[in-house]
């Protein structure tokens, strides 16, 4: 049970103010106002505990270095982010925040259930074996990968690697799951299952979760709330709420409101391609832009 | 991976056939043309002097095979440990890789005089022989392999506060395997070359002995006999280091040029 459950609505676990992000030293990005070297500047972001919210906009917005900086693994060169109450790199030490990333990344020699535990047993291995692979084995369960335990990542689906890849993120027990693009390598029936499942996590684990997507119709079905970002100069430049009702499924797709709520977000996106003067790069963002933002 | 075995004498019917074909020409070109035995022995008399001298090849095969065999494992232990060294300690890699880059420009076959030299007729020149020919493609492979593993990966593990050293154990050494095993193949065959040029250089038993031995007798057929051994025991080598990978990194992606798409 959370202590400050009653206290829920207003609870915010993660608050960026006028965050600015950038890889010091570089010379990567210039041109750019304020130290030459920012990606992202100017970035109010608050998230509820428990909410379930993506982050969306064109290639290179850095939505994704702003998820890094949310993982801690990537440092403020300007502003404040606080996650549960202390610094990102603090928050990720105490394995409050589970990391999802487009690629898998799971290690080819380790069972899926070896590959679940992996995370925990590097940051906790005073747990001890038997209890890290008890955690790991009710994830994977959790994922729907109940009889998948002893099998090698090669013989594992696309799908069902990303499977493992959030139950590793699960197995830490985080209270933040962060998702780069989770499911853009997956076909599309995949990627739409996949959906479901991660709906299913959140109403089963109520965790929270910042999801990063190319996908409006994913963002739609999944989120509460959905940030659009824009780029040069990358910022937030809308944040959408979804008023759609949980539980969500295949017949959310039916409703009139989701349909209103994609025109929307599609009609900020393409207004942020226009101001970026870079209209032709809405369509196919989907595998061009791996690892890019 | 596991095909029946049928399948597998079918990949290689191929070659066995196309081998069977160059020899029986062979075996035809040196009878049609009249060619003495001296200057290029036919096929059927490189059989003849691999019987007679059976006693005496199998004697240089077990003198030539220790020499591989000592090198190689010395080889590879120093190309891995050097990929580890690099990797593990920057500065020092930064000193070390174009000095080693440099070393292997060095004509090794060079170095044979000398180590003869240093360490006299036995077993330690042809050794040391076979450790500078072969550690570099040992080094050069477990160096891609430490370094290969995905970036998200290596930033997963440091969110969770994992240290440097964990990192190499769990998951760069592990990942390095396959990398480790393709450079010990390239490092068996330059080993059995170096055994070879070693004997050459200067030795009083061994294949290469036996080689350099029977041509200043002129007896060609042995020389081309003492050639059939040394390819026997080089392709021996090779496939055991197969039979090793398969053992060791079974989750590994095999590349098989037999079954090419």
């Amino acid at each position: 049970m959370r202590v400050v459950a009653e206290q829920r609505a207003t609870d915010i676990l993660i608050s960026a103010e006028d965050l600015a992000l950038g890889y010091p030293g570089s010379a990567a990005f210039p041109g750019t106002t304020g130290g030459g070297t920012n990606v992202i500047e100017h970035v109010d972001l608050k998230v509820r505990r428990g909410a379930i919210v993506s982050l969306i906009g064109p290639s290179g917005c850095g939505k994704s270095t702003l998820l890094k900086a949310i993982a801690g693994l990537v440092a403020p060169t300007g502003g404040t982010i606080r996650v549960g109450g202390t610094t990102p790199s603090e928050a990720a030490r105490r394995r409050q925040v589970g990391m999802v990333l487009q690629d898998a990344t799971l290690l080819p020699w380790k069972s899926a259930l070896d590959n679940a535990g992996f995370l925990l047993s590097l940051a906790a291995p005073e747990l001890g074996r038997a209890e890290i692979r008890r955690r790991a084995g009710e994830n994977l369960r959790l994922v729907g990968l109940e009889g998948a335990e002893g099998k090698l990542p090669r013989q594992l689906s696309g799908g069902m690697k990303q499977r493992v890849a959030i139950a590793r993120a699960l197995t830490l027990s985080p209270e933040i799951l962060l998702l780069d693009e989770p499911f853009g390598a997956l076909d599309a029936i995949t990627r739409e299952e996949m959906s479901y499942l991660l709906l299913e996590i959140w109403e089963r684990t109520q965790k929270t979760i910042v999801l990063v997507t190319h996908s409006i119709d994913e963002a739609v079905l999944l989120c509460s709330d959905v940030h659009v970002m824009g780029a040069r100069p990358a910022r937030i430049i809308e944040r959408v709420t979804v008023p759609l009702p949980y539980p969500r499924d295949q017949h959310s797709f039916e409703d009139a409101r989701f349909r209103e709520t994609e025109a929307v977000l599609r009609e900020h996106l393409l207004a942020s391609h226009g101001r970026a003067h870079a209209p032709q790069r809405a369509a196919n963002q989907g595998a061009a832009n791996r690892g890019a933002a | 991976m596991s095909r029946p075995a049928q399948f597998r004498f079918l990949d290689a019917a191929p070659s066995l056939i196309l081998g069977v074909i160059l020899i029986g020409l062979w075996e035809a070109a040196i009878h049609l043309l009249d060619v003495n035995a001296f200057v290029v022995p036919a096929p059927s008399s490189i059989a003849i002097s691999l019987v007679q001298n059976a006693a005496l090849l199998a004697e240089a095969t077990l003198v030539t095979a220790k020499e591989v065999l000592v090198g190689f494992v010395l080889a590879t232990l120093c190309g891995a440990a050097l990929a580890l060294l690099i990797v593990r300690f920057r500065m020092l890699g930064r000193a070390l890789y174009p000095i080693i880059v440099l070393f292997q420009t060095v004509p090794k076959v060079a170095l044979a005089p000398i180590f003869i030299l240093w360490f006299g007729y036995d077993l330690s020149p042809k050794v040391m022989l076979i450790v500078v020919i072969a550690f570099f493609p040992v080094t050069l492979d477990m160096l891609a392999g430490l370094q290969s593993v995905d970036p998200g990966l290596v930033a997963l593990m440091r969110s969770v506060s994992a240290r440097d050293n964990d990192i190499l154990l769990r998951v760069r050494i592990p990942n390095a395997l396959p990398h480790l095993m393709a450079g010990m193949k390239i490092a068996i065959t330059l080993s059995v070359i170096g055994a070879i040029v070693g004997e050459f250089a200067g030795a009083s038993a061994g294949l290469g002995y036996t080689i350099q031995f029977a041509s200043t007798q002129l007896d060609t057929p042995m020389v081309f006999a003492a050639l059939v051994v040394v390819s026997v025991v080089g392709v021996a080598f090779y496939y055991l280091i197969e039979l090793l990978e398969r053992a060791v990194t079974p989750w590994a992606p095999k590349f098989d040029p037999a079954h090419q798409h």
